[in-house]
């Protein structure tokens, strides 16, 4: 068996924080709340994230809980420029790899709307294996203002038309998710990962945006 | 002495001998946890000759924990559902990188080393009694 190097320091780099403190217990919950998010689409579900962690995570905490859930050593993540410092963290608590350009991400972290990468750049998956498309976690918007618009939800998972406020995502989201919606089955899935809040938007999902 | 020597003494020693050991250092720095102790399965890989693809051997028992030390990262792995004798690893793999603990944590390093010296030799003194010498067996064939 060819040995691998062992690098003569492996503490090479800086030092990350704490992760989940009860990581399976923690964990579980927080990925029952995406299947949740996920069959409950466009719909805001209340959790204490910040009780996960005990020192504060280098990422928003529901940010950081959702990656840490869902990320592991096959799944390359993509960091957008706030996120950066994260980098270590993820590394070791998710053995995650780092892709250094969205498009080859599996998970893309966004720290804002404004930092979201064009959702037809990201992997839309194969036709055989849609489901390998990438997972997009944003941040910064269910705190955001709202632009002046919002959305008439409805797809699978909603009985009738659902109002859902922009979030600050604004006419460009709206324009990208039409056509990221036109793609179905491929396409990207999007979780909105707020202050002690997660939304879902799955790629079955229509968004018409209305002048509010 | 490299880490490597360190790391393998530690992992291979016997909890209570380590805690012991550690005990001795005295008062030591405060540390936080990066990874408290969790355990899991990890695949042992083996290979029939040297020709052949590795092979999964079956899964093992392991315990892990990473600490930070005065901002100096501890890791251990260790075999077995032993978290108290991890942590005790990761806290020595981390006073190791300080230059105040370094001879202490040798010192620590060289008693497990003797101590495994000591166990395997008593073993092999039991076992040595019950050795059978083939050469003194003659076959029935080999007579004529």
């Amino acid at each position: 068996m060819p040995t691998k190097p062992i690098p003569a320091n492996q503490n090479a780099g800086p030092i990350p924080g704490p992760g989940l403190t009860d990581y399976v217990g923690a964990s579980q919950r927080v990925f029952r709340l995406a299947l949740s998010a996920m069959a409950r689409p466009a719909h805001r579900l209340d959790f204490d994230f910040d009780g996960l962690f005990g020192p504060s995570p280098p990422l928003p905490p529901s940010v950081a809980a959702l990656a840490l859930t869902l990320a592991d050593h096959l799944t390359p993540v993509w960091l957008s420029p706030s996120f950066a410092a994260a980098e270590p963290f993820l590394a070791f608590h998710a053995s995650a790899p780092i892709a250094r350009v969205p498009g080859k991400a599996a998970i893309v972290l966004a720290a804002s709307p404004k930092e979201l990468p064009e959702l037809l750049s990201l992997n839309q998956g194969d036709p055989r294996y849609p489901d390998r498309s990438t997972t997009v976690i944003l941040g910064g918007a269910l705190e955001a203002t709202s632009m002046g618009i919002t959305f008439l939800a409805t797809g699978p998972g909603l009985a009738e038309e659902t109002i859902f406020s922009d979030h600050g995502l604004g006419m460009d989201f709206a324009r990208q998710w039409e056509l990221n919606r036109a793609s179905y089955p491929l396409g990207v899935d999007v979780f909105l990962a707020g202050d002690g809040c997660l939304a879902g938007l799955p790629r079955s999902l229509a968004l018409i945006p209305k002048p509010s | 002495m490299e880490r490597q020597r360190i790391m393998r003494a530690l992992a291979l020693s016997r909890e209570n001998t380590l805690i012991e050991l550690m005990g001795s250092l005295g008062d030591i720095p405060p540390f936080e946890y990066l990874r408290r102790p969790q355990k899991g399965l990890i695949m042992v890989k083996a290979r029939a000759d040297a020709k052949n693809q590795a092979f999964n051997l079956g899964e093992a028992l392991a315990t892990r924990c990473s600490v930070n030390l005065n901002g100096k990262a501890g890791h251990a792995y260790v075999l077995g559902d032993e978290p108290e004798k991890c942590l005790a690893a990761a806290l020595a793999d981390a006073l190791a990188q300080d230059e105040r603990f370094r001879p202490e944590i040798e010192r620590i390093a060289l008693c497990l080393e003797a101590d495994m010296a000591r166990a395997r030799a008593l073993e092999v003194q039991k076992t040595q009694k019950t050795k059978v010498d083939f050469f003194t067996l003659v076959r029935g064939e080999d007579a004529d």
